[in-house]
């Protein structure tokens, strides 16, 4: 909202505070400044009206031009150098002279000097709007249209002087959207007095219209708990006065004619939206408040066409709508040229209905944007009796009945009693009870002192929002300053909480990830569902019900997909690197339909397999996907070597060379690590192959009691080791080869007092020497006793016992 | 016999140091104390000597043994040496790049949100987490933001289907799901769970329908800091966010108070602040927060009574912090995840 200086100062007098002292209050009040614009110039001696006689090139500077240019009409033209291009010889521009002081945008002067401008003299400077302090238009020279003559000091063309505040308010602050509302704030902020208008029209009010303009007035609508109107006869429609045009074109209102200016200047004045109807366009001579017919239409005056539902409200005359309530008046009614009767509506209409309207229509205007947060209701009734007086004043006409009044006011002034010793505990500091009562009356709240601290304090109808002792707290620190709230150091009492597991556990994963050469991420938790779709064939996307576009339109069921567009986006820009994890938040469905949401911990491995390097390491494979998923595993307390892994069955993976468990409903978590299928990264663009891996889980895993380790003593005495290659088919798993092992020396060892500690696959080998469609698993078993060392013989008994048992199913090779 | 034995001795001490490798060390050892060596040789003919000179020959004989054996373990010892330092492969040049992957590096919105975890910590401030996935009740009403609030248009909120059902996202009665707007109802979430006193932070993701560009972004990392309990006043949340700039910015940070409206706070404060570090940006007043004390009606919402508890609540931009403590002119950055961007955050 724009609010002009100028025309604050007919309510508190600002003379003596600066415009910057003014700037730096209102935010510290609660109403921020987006801008600050002066319009109008301060004195500028030295700085008159000249005439560009002709323009040559600058000799040494390619934009730069040398003028001659008459800046008194009784003496020679001078030279100037000039960088501006929007000027034409003939044209009138301000021109500061030898001496001319000109404000900066910082607030500091620039001094003009005679001087040498690449070698050519320059007796002064051309000047655009910002040189001269006026606004911020600094795309060329002022160009004076009205040419005034030759050698005018510049003060005596802009005369006027106003600074106009775009003022950014919060929600609670509807009694700011006006002129005296900013000023009640500022006069309180200064220790001066407001002085609002003095109203001269005192009208009696009627619940029935009288005169004849308009015979019926009816509400029927609990949206509009209180109408008033108000006739007015003979009226002359013409231009405003100029101080009137000048005011609210100050605020960036367009003049149209002085009943309709008065009506927005009131609404900038008190705030208070008001419609003026042209009584002859009343049909019926009735007008009934009312819903809108589902369906019913309307033509507001922008010549817009809606078609409404019953949740809009209306102001109707005897055959339909004649103004969207609150919202935008109808193109049927308007005040014209040829209007001569006018009704002056001033009602009250409840804020969120008025939202709604606005929002659903699209229909944003200085009225909707008041009556949305709250006018008022005492307002009503002060600002139709100032619009009164200022359409007699300004277009003559009479007043031809009492104002018609219906319904009441919706809320008025309340009392809320507060104690001094309740502000200071809510604060945290002292103040007296003259600070408490200083700050409330210079805000417009009379208090009453009720002995020992106590106080009543009448808040004012325009204050919608101040209802409670805690809110007067509020308007007292906003009044008193926050500046003044003491420095403290940080206090509170001891409380035995730990970070949540989720937030631990995501750091320590992190830092693990980091230190095997990823890089964290941060992706979207929003994709697009024709894009996942595509990716994860048996995953409905989760759409939201209002997305802003369709590149974000689901939530995201897993981390991966971003992550293969981060390595895209990498290998594409030639950055090197070794891969990319992320920790966040994902969302998936299960056969009903409801939703869980999920953490997960998932990584990319991509290395540049074309990669030189002066010295060659192992690259990356399959495993180290394996090992980097059962690490994420054991930070999250999930003991991966007892989970039983089978192949992955998404397209999104690799056949054969990936692997996965786990459920969501069963173990609270789902794994799945390998490659990534090559089809689906040649679908991607990306040329490479990819290892991965996710581990999606309820993010109560993560709180999972772990149990306290208890220590199991081991062994000083050493291992006896034996090695036993087993023959087995091509797609038998080791681990399940491993597993009769050891249950093949458990059964061996039954009653001795030594065990097998590990039996380890340490060689996997097809080929030559063993049979086709087989591999040769090679496998270490360790033996050690606690007890003693053993011998060499009943390691040997052992050993030869267990391969006679594991030969009656198998091949063995011994060596 | 002496001179035999010196003869062997001589032969022993030449070329046992310049063996080359254990199997010719073994061969002499062999071949001077084997069984068919050169000194067995000679103790083998010790019986046929004349009385008097056994003794001497068999003193001379185990004397020039014990000469000899630990040249035997000296030349074995300097082999096995040998070998193994010839496992270090080829004399480096130390200033070579290096071949192993580096370290991986974490990103800077997670620096920044572990970093002012950390200084909240150390005033005893822990971590509450809480779902993306919440509901309109959560979000808004017991935040004492009514239906009608501009705050719960449909324009900045992002909302699930009416039929939604989110198994770990609790409902208070029958509202719509939608993605959090903030991370204030963590606070919602922790004081039913938790009652009072609490001092938690909850940082994390909230969502707006906003278009991307160089400020904005769908989603966003908030921290929520909330402290509730008998006496706080609004003095301690003053104490509590000139603690966090000084440790964030520097002791020269200052803060102000700027009188602002959030539904679940009242009084309410936009935050800025100053510092004299801050390159372009320094000495100047910067939006930083929104904060307050808690609305009586927000703990009441929660079931305790606001005669007796109070509180302050604030919520900070994380992305902002970041953007203002490394001079990044873009939010999209963060979500492009170029290593060129990654890998200049927490690697010094």
């Amino acid at each position: 909202m724009k609010v002009s200086l100028k025309w604050l100062n007919k309510y508190v007098d600002l003379s003596d505070v600066s415009v910057e002292q003014i700037a730096d209050a209102l935010p510290m009040l609660g109403l921020e400044v987006e801008s600050v614009e002066t319009t109008g110039m301060k004195q500028l001696n030295n700085v008159v009206v000249g005439e560009i006689l002709s323009r040559d090139p600058h000799p040494n500077a390619d934009k730069l031009g040398v003028c001659m240019v008459k800046v008194n009409p009784d003496a020679d033209p001078v030279q100037i150098v000039c960088g501006a291009k929007n000027y034409k010889v003939g044209d009138r521009v301000p021109v500061a002279l030898d001496g001319a002081k000109l404000p900066t945008a910082d607030g500091g002067i620039f001094e003009i000097k005679v001087s040498q401008l690449r070698g050519v003299t320059s007796n002064g400077m051309m000047c655009s709007a910002r040189e001269l302090g006026m606004g911020t238009d600094h795309s060329g020279l002022l160009i004076l249209e009205m040419r005034p003559e030759i050698g005018t000091p510049i003060n005596d063309v802009f005369t006027e002087s106003d600074t106009v505040f775009e003022i950014e308010l919060t929600a609670n602050r509807g009694d700011c959207l006006s002129h005296i509302g900013v000023a009640r704030e500022l006069a309180a902020k200064f220790g001066k007095k407001l002085k609002k208008p003095e109203l001269k029209y005192n009208p009696i009010y009627t619940d029935k219209p009288t005169g004849n303009l308009v015979e019926s007035i009816e509400s029927q609508t609990s949206n509009c708990p209180l109408y008033t109107a108000v006739s007015i006869k003979g009226v002359k429609i013409a231009p405003s006065p100029e101080w009137l045009r000048r005011d609210i074109e100050s605020v960036g209102l367009r003049s149209i004619n002085n009943v309709v200016d008065v009506t927005n200047y009131v609404l900038m004045e008190y705030g208070q939206p008001l419609h003026s109807f042209d009584a002859s366009k009343i049909r019926g001579k009735k007008i009934v408040v009312r819903q809108a017919q589902d369906g019913e239409e309307i033509q507001t005056l922008d010549e817009k066409k809606y078609t409404l539902t019953s949740e809009a409200t209306l102001i109707c005359d005897g055959e339909g709508a004649v103004a969207l309530a609150g919202v935008m008046g109808g193109l049927n009614s308007e005040v014209s040229a040829d209007t001569t009767d006018v009704v002056l509506e001033s009602a009250w209409f409840n804020p969120g209905n008025v939202r709604a309207t606005s929002r659903k229509y699209a229909i944003n205007t200085d009225s909707s944007y008041r009556f949305a947060r709250d006018v008022d209701p005492q307002g009503t009734l002060e600002a139709s009796r100032r619009a009164v007086d200022l359409i007699l004043e300004t277009a003559g006409g009479e007043v031809v009945a009492e104002t018609c009044k219906i319904g009441d006011l919706p809320r008025g002034d309340r009392d809320i009693d507060i104690s001094l010793s309740y502000i200071i505990d809510r604060l945290g500091f002292d103040v007296s009870q003259e600070d408490v009562v200083n700050a409330f009356e210079a805000l417009g709240f009379p208090v009453s002192d009720m002995g020992n601290g106590n106080m009543k304090v009448k808040v004012p109808s325009f204050r919608s929002e101040v209802d409670r002792p805690i809110d007067l707290v509020e308007e007292f620190v906003r009044i008193f300053g926050t500046d003044k709230i003491p420095e403290t150091d940080i206090t509170g009492t001891a409380l035995l909480r730990d970070d949540d597991a989720m937030f631990r556990y995501n750091r320590t994963v992190a830092d693990f990830l980091a230190s095997r050469g990823l890089n964290e991420c941060q992706n979207y938790s929003l994709k697009d569902s024709a894009e996942l779709e595509k990716v994860h064939e048996n995953i409905e996307a989760l759409k939201l019900d209002n997305p802003l576009t369709s590149d974000q339109n689901c939530l995201r069921p897993s981390l991966l997909d971003s992550l293969l567009d981060v390595v895209r986006l990498n290998i594409s820009n030639g950055n090197d690197f070794f891969g990319f994890f992320e920790n966040g938040k994902i969302f998936r469905a299960d056969n009903k339909g409801e939703i869980c949401e999920l953490a997960s911990t998932a990584f990319v491995i991509a290395p540049d397999p074309a990669k030189r390097s002066w010295k060659k390491r192992e690259g990356v494979d399959f495993f180290t996907a394996k090992e980097m998923a059962f690490d994420i595993l054991s930070i999250l307390g999930v003991d991966a070597s007892r989970l039983n892994f089978t192949p992955a069955q998404e397209a999104l993976w690799q056949a054969d060379f990936s692997a996965g468990c786990g459920s969501e409903k069963r173990e609270g978590f789902v794994i799945r690590f390998g490659a990534i299928s090559v089809a689906h990264l040649r679908e991607r663009g990306i040329e490479r192959v990819v290892y991965a891996g996710e581990i999606m889980f309820k993010p109560e895993v993560s709180a999972r009691k772990k149990t306290v380790e208890k220590f199991k003593p081991f062994s000083s005495f050493p291992t006896a080791s034996r090695d036993i290659a087993v023959i087995a088919k091509l797609d038998e798993k080791a681990s399940d080869v491993a597993f009769e092992i050891q249950k093949a020396s458990k059964q061996k060892l039954k009653g001795a007092d030594f065990d097998v500690e590990s039996v380890e696959l340490f060689d996997s080998y097809s080929g030559k020497g063993v049979d086709e469609g087989c591999k040769s698993l090679a496998f270490e078993l360790k033996f050690r006793s606690n007890e003693r060392t053993l011998q060499t013989e009943e390691v040997n008994n052992v050993f030869d016992a267990i391969c006679q048992e594991l030969g009656k199913k198998r091949k063995l090779r011994i060596s | 016999m002496e001179n035999k034995i010196n003869e062997i001795l001589a032969k022993a001490k030449a070329s046992l140091p310049t063996a080359k490798t254990k199997t010719e060390v073994a061969n002499l050892g062999a071949s001077i104390t084997g069984p068919n060596g050169e000194l067995t040789a000679l103790m083998k003919i010790i019986p046929t000597l004349d009385k008097a000179e056994r003794p001497s020959a068999g003193k001379l004989i185990n004397m020039a043994k014990k000469e000899i054996e630990p040249l035997i373990a000296e030349a074995y010892a300097r082999i096995e040496s040998e070998e193994m330092a010839s496992a270090l492969g080829e004399k480096p040049d130390i200033s070579m790049p290096n071949i192993d992957i580096q370290r991986g590096t974490i990103h800077p919105l997670t620096l920044t949100i572990r970093k002012i975890c950390d200084i909240f910590k150390r005033a005893g401030f822990t971590v509450a987490e809480a779902t993306n996935l919440e509901t309109e009740w959560f979000c808004f009403d017991a935040l004492n933001t009514p239906a009608d609030h501009p705050a719960r248009d449909a324009q900045d909120t992002l909302f699930m289907p009416r039929n939604t059902v989110a198994t770990n996202v609790p409902k208070h009665a029958d509202e719509l799901y939608l993605l959090r707007s903030h991370t204030s109802s963590v606070q919602i979430r922790a004081m039913l769970k938790e009652g009072a006193p609490i001092r938690i932070l909850a940082p994390g993701r909230a969502f707006r329908r906003d278009t991307v560009d160089a400020t904005h972004s769908a989603n966003f990392h908030q921290i929520e800091g909330l402290y509730v309990d008998k006496n706080v006043r609004l003095t301690d949340l003053k104490g509590a966010l000139d603690y966090l700039f000084k440790n964030l910015f520097g002791a020269s940070a200052k803060t102000r108070l700027r009188p602002s409206f959030f539904p679940f706070t009242e009084p309410s404060f936009e935050v800025d602040f100053m510092s004299a570090d801050l390159g372009k940006l320094s000495n100047k007043w910067i939006e930083i927060l929104g904060c307050g004390m808690v609305d009586p009606n927000v703990i009441r919402n929660v079931g305790l009574d606001p005669e007796v508890y109070t509180g302050y609540a604030f919520g900070l931009g994380v992305e902002r912090i970041a953007m203002l403590m490394h001079s990044i002119d873009d939010i999209r950055h963060f979500y492009a995840n170029d290593t060129r961007f990654l890998k200049q955050f927490g690697t010094k």
